[in-house]
Parts: C-alpha cells; sequence; structure tokens
C-alpha cells in the first residue's frame, strides 16, 4: 500500500468542476510536484487532502486509513502551506509560529527550541520580533511555510509556495525544501513553474481543467517527446525556397523562421533527418553558423497535452 | 481550546486602542444619560378644572405633587392652544359635574394629547392612582359614618373626611402600603426616571452588540487572512476553534459592561438599583447569547464587508424589536411582541429595568437568563454546524 494514495477524487462547485475524477499515489520519502495552470485545480485537490475540503466523490488513504472518515489521522502529521499567506498580520514573527505551533500540541522549552529552529532554517531570526504585517512579501512566505513546519510533519503539502517572490528568496525557499526532504519528509508541491517541479520533484503529475494529464518521473514526461525534438539553426541568409524544402522533409513537423535562425520542430527523429537537413542546407549553400538541438522539458510536455502554453 | 484563547486575548491586546475607544465611548453615553437623570427637564401638563370641587381639586393637588411634570392650571383655550403649539405635552381636563359622576362611578376625565411619550403614561398612572385613593378614602369615610351614625353618636362629616383623607395620605406617602401593594399587583412605582433609564439601559445593550461584533470582525478577519483555513486543517477541533472563539469575544464583552457598568456607578453615579451584580450577571448572559449570535453570522459571512453591512441592520433591528428604543408596552400587535420575544435584548432589558426602576429582587433574573444562555447554545450550535458544512 502506498504512503498516501487518491482515488478518483472529484470536486464541483456549482457548475465549475474544479477536479474531475484524479487518482495518483506517493511513496514515503517522495516528492510529488503537481503542475498546472491557474485554475487546474491543484488547491483544490491538496485542500481535499489537508482535509480542508470534503470532496464530492473519491477516496483519500493515509498510511492504509481513509482521512474522509477519520481526518485526526493525517490532521497531527500534515504540514500544510497554503498558497495564501495565513497569518495574524498584528501579530509577531514568533507569536505567529508559537500559536502554529501550540496548535499542533507543542509546550513550553521544546516549542522554544522548535521555533528557533525553525525560524533559522527560513532565515528570519532577526526579525521575530517584528509585526507579520511589516515583513517583506519573501519574508511572508517563509514565515508561511515555517509555520507548517514546527511540529516536524511526515508529510508536508505546500500550495505554490514560491508565487511573487525575488529570485534569491525563491533559491532559499527550494533547497529548504531539499534539505526537509533529506531529512525524511515527503512533500507534495504544487506549482505553475515547470523549473521548480523540475528541480524538486521525483514524480510529477501535470494537471490541466480538473484533470491529471500525464504523471510520471520526469524522465518518463519528457520520454513522451524525445521524438519531437527542436532544431535551431543559425545560418547566413535564408530564402523561402530552402524552407519549403526543408518543410517537405518526412519527418518534419513545422519550420519557421526568424531574420537568420531557422526553427524546425520534428516529428519523429531520426539520426539520418538531421543529416538530412544540413546536406539540403549545403545544396542551397547556406553557411550553417550553428546548430542548437533542444532537449523537450515540461513545458514542452504541456503544449503538447493540451495545445497551450503552461502559463498565460 | 486554549491556544485559541490565548491568540485571541493577545489580538485583541494588540487592538487595545480600539478597544478602549469603544470603551470610553459607551462609558461617556452612560455619563451622558446619567447626567440627564439629574436634569430639569419636565413636561408641561395643563389641567382646567371647571368642576372646582373637592374631588377635582383632590385630583389637581396630586398632579401638582409629582415632581416629573410641571402643571399649569388654566382655561380649555389656553390649554388647546398650548398643546397644539407642542408647549404642553397634554391637556387635562375636569368637566363640570365631575365631583358628582364619580360618586356614581361615572367619572370622566378627559386627556388631550398630540403624542404617546412615556409621561403620558405617567400621567394616566396618576389619575389612577389617585381614583383609586379618593375611592378607598370614600369606602372607609362611609363605612366609619355609618358605623358612627348606628352607634347615635354625632360628628362633624366635613372634618371626618379631612381628617380621614390626611390620615390615608400621610400613609400613602410613606409609601408603606403602596409598596406592598405594588410587591403584589404588579403596581407601578411610579420613578420619575424610569423612560430615561430605560433609554440607558437601551443603549448600554447596543453598545456591547457593537463591541461584541467588533470582536467577531477580529475572527472574520481570520478567514480573510485564510488563518481560518489553517486551524480548521490543524489538530484543534472546529468544536474547540468556535468555543474558544466564543469564550475570548464574551470574555472581552463582559470587560466592557463591567466597566461600563461600575465606570457608570462609581465615575458618574448612575444607580443601577440595588442589584448591580444580578444586573452584570443579566448583561453577561446577554455578551453571550449575541456573542454566540455573532459567531453565527460569521460563519455565514465571508467578507468584513459583508459582515459591516449586515451588523447595523441586525443590531438596530433587534433593537428596535427588542424594545431598546421606546417601550414595548406601548405596542399592541401580537407579532411584533412575538417577535420581541426572539431577541436577547427584550428579555435583557425587561429583567434589567425590572431591577434597577421597579425594584424588583435579584430572583427575578432566573427566567430572563436560562433564555438568553438558550438562544445562546442555540446560535452556536448552528454556527458549529455551519463551520462543519462549510468544509
Ligand atoms: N471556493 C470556490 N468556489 C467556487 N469555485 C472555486 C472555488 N475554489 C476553486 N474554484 C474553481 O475551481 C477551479 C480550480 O481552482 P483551483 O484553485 O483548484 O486551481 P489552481 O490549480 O490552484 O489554480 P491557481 O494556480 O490559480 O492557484 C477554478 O476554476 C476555480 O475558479
Ligand atoms: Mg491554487
Amino acid at each position: 500500500m502506498s504512503f498516501l494514495s487518491v482515488e478518483n477524487l472529484s470536486k464541483k462547485f456549482k457548475e465549475v468542476t474544479a477536479v474531475d475524477g484524479i487518482s495518483f499515489s506517493l511513496e514515503k520519502g517522495e516528492i510529488l510536484g503537481l503542475l498546472g495552470p491557474n485554475g487546474a485545480g491543484k488547491s483544490t485537490t491538496i485542500s481535499m487532502i489537508s482535509t480542508l475540503l470534503r470532496p464530492d466523490t473519491g477516496e483519500i488513504m493515509y498510511e492504509n486509513t481513509s482521512i474522509l472518515k477519520k481526518p485526526k489521522r493525517i490532521q497531527a502529521q500534515l504540514g500544510y502551506v497554503p498558497q495564501e499567506i495565513a497569518l495574524y498580520p498584528t501579530l509577531s514573527g514568533r507569536e505567529n509560529l508559537e500559536f502554529w505551533g501550540r496548535a499542533y500540541g507543542l509546550k513550553g522549552s521544546h516549542l522554544k527550541n522548535r521555533v528557533n529552529t525553525i525560524s533559522e532554517i527560513i532565515g528570519i531570526k532577526e526579525r521575530l520580533k517584528d509585526k507579520v504585517k511589516n515583513y517583506s512579501g519573501g519574508m511572508k512566505r517563509r514565515l508561511n511555510i515555517g509555520a507548517a513546519l514546527l511540529h516536524e510533519p511526515e508529510l508536508i503539502i505546500m500550495d505554490e509556495p514560491t508565487v511573487g517572490i525575488d529570485p534569491q528568496s525563491r533559491k532559499h525557499i527550494l533547497d529548504t525544501v531539499l534539505e526537509l526532504n533529506k531529512q525524511g519528509m515527503t512533500v507534495i508541491y504544487t506549482s505553475h513553474y515547470m523549473e521548480e517541479v523540475e528541480y524538486l520533484c521525483n514524480k510529477i503529475c501535470i494537471m490541466d481543467k480538473g484533470l491529471i494529464i500525464a504523471n510520471g518521473t520526469k524522465d518518463e514526461l519528457v520520454q513522451m517527446l524525445n521524438d519531437r525534438k527542436k532544431i535551431n539553426i543559425k545560418v547566413d541568409q535564408v530564402n523561402d525556397k530552402v524552407i519549403n524544402t526543408i518543410r517537405n522533409l518526412k519527418n518534419v513537423d513545422n519550420v519557421l523562421h526568424e531574420d537568420t535562425t531557422i526553427k524546425v520542430t520534428m516529428k519523429n527523429y531520426k539520426q539520418n533527418t538531421f543529416k538530412e537537413l544540413i546536406d539540403r542546407l549545403s545544396e542551397a549553400q547556406i553557411t550553417i553558423h550553428s546548430v542548437a538541438v533542444n532537449e523537450p522539458n515540461l513545458e514542452a510536455v504541456f503544449l503538447h497535452l493540451t495545445g497551450r502554453e503552461l502559463r498565460d | 481550546m486554549i491556544t485559541i484563547l490565548r491568540i485571541r486575548l493577545k489580538l485583541y491586546i494588540h487592538e487595545l486602542s480600539i478597544f478602549f475607544g469603544l470603551l470610553a465611548m459607551s462609558i461617556l453615553f452612560t455619563f451622558i444619560f446619567g447626567a440627564s437623570f439629574k436634569s430639569n427637564y419636565k413636561p408641561l401638563i395643563c389641567i382646567v378644572d371647571q368642576d372646582q370641587s373637592y374631588l377635582s381639586q383632590t385630583f389637581v393637588e396630586s398632579l401638582n405633587y409629582n415632581t416629573t411634570i410641571k402643571t399649569l392650571i388654566t382655561d380649555e383655550e389656553t390649554a388647546s392652544k398650548h398643546v397644539k403649539s407642542d408647549k404642553a405635552i397634554a391637556s387635562i381636563l375636569f368637566e363640570k359635574g365631575f365631583n358628582d359622576a364619580f360618586n356614581h362611578n361615572q367619572a370622566k376625565v378627559t386627556l388631550v394629547k398630540t403624542k404617546d411619550i412615556a409621561e403620558i403614561y405617567l400621567v394616566k398612572n396618576i389619575i389612577q392612582k389617585t381614583a383609586f385613593t379618593i375611592n378607598h378614602d370614600t369606602l372607609v369615610y362611609n363605612s366609619t359614618l355609618n358605623y358612627l351614625r348606628q352607634n347615635e353618636i354625632q360628628i362633624n362629616e366635613k372634618s371626618l373626611m379631612d381628617s380621614i383623607s390626611k390620615t390615608a395620605k400621610d400613609s400613602w406617602n410613606k409609601k408603606l402600603t403602596y409598596h406592598l401593594n405594588s410587591y403584589f399587583h404588579n403596581h407601578y412605582v411610579a420613578d420619575e426616571n424610569a423612560t430615561l433609564k430605560h433609554y440607558l439601559i437601551g443603549y448600554a445593550l447596543m453598545f456591547s452588540i457593537f463591541f461584541v461584533f467588533f470582536g467577531i470582525g477580529s475572527i472574520i478577519d481570520e478567514k480573510r487572512n485564510y488563518v481560518w483555513q489553517r486551524q480548521i486543517v490543524s489538530p484543534i477541533s472546529r468544536l474547540s476553534v468556535t468555543t474558544g472563539n466564543m469564550i475570548a469575544t464574551t470574555f472581552m464583552g463582559f470587560l466592557q459592561i463591567f466597566f461600563m457598568v461600575y465606570g457608570g456607578k462609581f465615575l458618574f453615579g448612575i444607580d443601577w438599583g440595588q442589584h448591580d451584580l444580578s444586573v452584570l450577571i443579566v448583561l453577561t448572559a446577554f455578551v453571550f447569547s449575541t456573542t454566540c449570535l455573532g459567531l453565527l453570522i460569521a460563519s455565514l459571512v465571508k467578507t468584513q464587508q459583508q459582515l459591516s453591512s449586515i451588523v447595523p441592520i441586525i443590531t438596530v433591528g433587534t433593537s428596535m424589536l427588542g424594545g431598546c428604543m421606546w417601550s414595548l408596552e406601548m405596542i399592541d400587535s401580537k407579532i411584533l411582541l412575538f417577535l420581541a420575544d426572539l431577541t436577547p435584548q427584550k428579555w435583557a432589558l425587561q429583567s434589567i429595568e425590572k431591577m434597577v426602576i421597579y425594584g424588583y429582587g435579584m430572583e427575578i433574573i432566573l427566567l430572563p437568563i436560562s433564555i438568553l444562555i438558550l438562544m445562546g447554545i442555540v446560535y452556536l450550535l448552528l454556527a458549529w454546524s455551519f463551520t462543519r458544512k462549510r468544509a
């Protein structure tokens, strides 16, 4: 049995079907990425896992117990980082951390130690006394994460924890997640940044319109596109004739050109297709400056599956 | 739950300035009302005595005797002019033949008024009371006279009547007899400040509602801050979240009324009757039930804007229904009176009024307190079930 498994989960808000019968599972120690554009249903999915919302249909099993029947089972072991900043703005960082620690049953010197440890990890130790409303966006984000870590949860669920912050804070957060994972925490991480998910996750679910449209490791997902490589060729001159010739090659899907760069998308990449491409250009007396073969990424996977860009 | 309590109180501490602002305002209001307790405003009542008889004069005298109103003895024409121009709140006419009619139980007193204000009720009361007294005196006189006559004792009838009414009046004025009466007959002890005290209590209640809803506002803020969502996800049960919020808000509401009652009493000498402790208990029960009502509202609305649009409607609406603005005695409609029974204000107001104005003992607070607590529990259960359904 998996550490966490989700079976046929659905949730409707009036007419909007936010989550439409999805299933996936997660093993202990993994980092699962939920990748999808705005409105894909990521937050709704994890709200149901974290017992904030009740699903319309489906089952969620946490260590072989249904958390729909026994929400308490997961609550004490779950660290939930909401997409929005969920803190008391008029209280200080320390007061906030203490409150959330107490909410999970921490007391006395243990609580104090944890508050110190966590504030060190999230890097706000010097600002603990200040009111949260005076924090910068990045500090609020980090505190928002810290509040979910005090009780050393087994599973941590993060909903787009890096939205709207500077690259430095972001890097810090991502590395914190990796560090926590190394210490044994299992992580569910949602994002619409594919770089983040690529960087962090062993397992990825790509969501769109309430459905999981692809799921697997990064390599597995990219494999789907392995024969759809993009080739960018820089040349000294371009003419319509040669573009047409390339377009008519057997395994070429699409050809575009910007100034002196020819962008070729392959349908079915084979080594000899590449050779043929170079030959045609030489025949047309075109000098090649450089050739770059782009490996497909998750962005391309999403584009391929939905026909849309991941980011709007 | 303790955790929730702690955080609520912490949040209050950060909003202490608002707390004291509201508190100062409420004490100021009690002060203004308290000051008007001692004010010299006396409504004018014109009296037209066309009968000029012994009886009519007795009535006029007893009206003069009351210190809440000013009387002007005048002719019919001036009286009606004064009433029309609002100089006087009413005029009372004793027609010719009033004395004789009274002896045949057919007396008529005409009261001309333009509006129903509390003093009119007072005047009606004085007249009734006087009629009652005179009736009583006459009865004593007649039976004494009969007795003396049967025993063939000669007596000056006029001086007998004088002496009886004087003795009776003296004892009435000691209020001893009357007090007893008022107790058993639930009769009106003419407290000259009754109306003002009514308003004072009414406003005190309204203030505590505003205060409670101010506390509720910070709970709604939690929803806006997504803190509430996080609480729900934590192992703290929804029941403890609701109860914790309830206790903290009730407690702050209690502090506020505590300062209002005792601040009013010791700073400005406001008279809360002999039972300020019972008044405080009733107010606490009242704060409890409005807190629970507030929590119910909090479980239904999502934003501070929704709250701030709904709070005045609920506060003022229920206060009006519950009789904070005017006395419920003026209302006849069965529906309105039934609706009044559903408001916490009515029960708190009525029982405090009974203690402060009419001098009832603290045993009367049991029923209203039970009702207030019951109301609170119903609201609380509803609030709890709504927070549960939400998720
Ligand atoms: N409480 C709600 N009431 C009504 N509709 C909702 C509610 N919550 C979510 N939705 C709708 O459900 C769909 C999925 O929303 P969800 O927040 O799960 O998306 P998401 O993948 O987290 O998007 P984002 O990246 O913008 O956070 C959206 O169309 C959204 O409008
Ligand atoms: Mg979301």
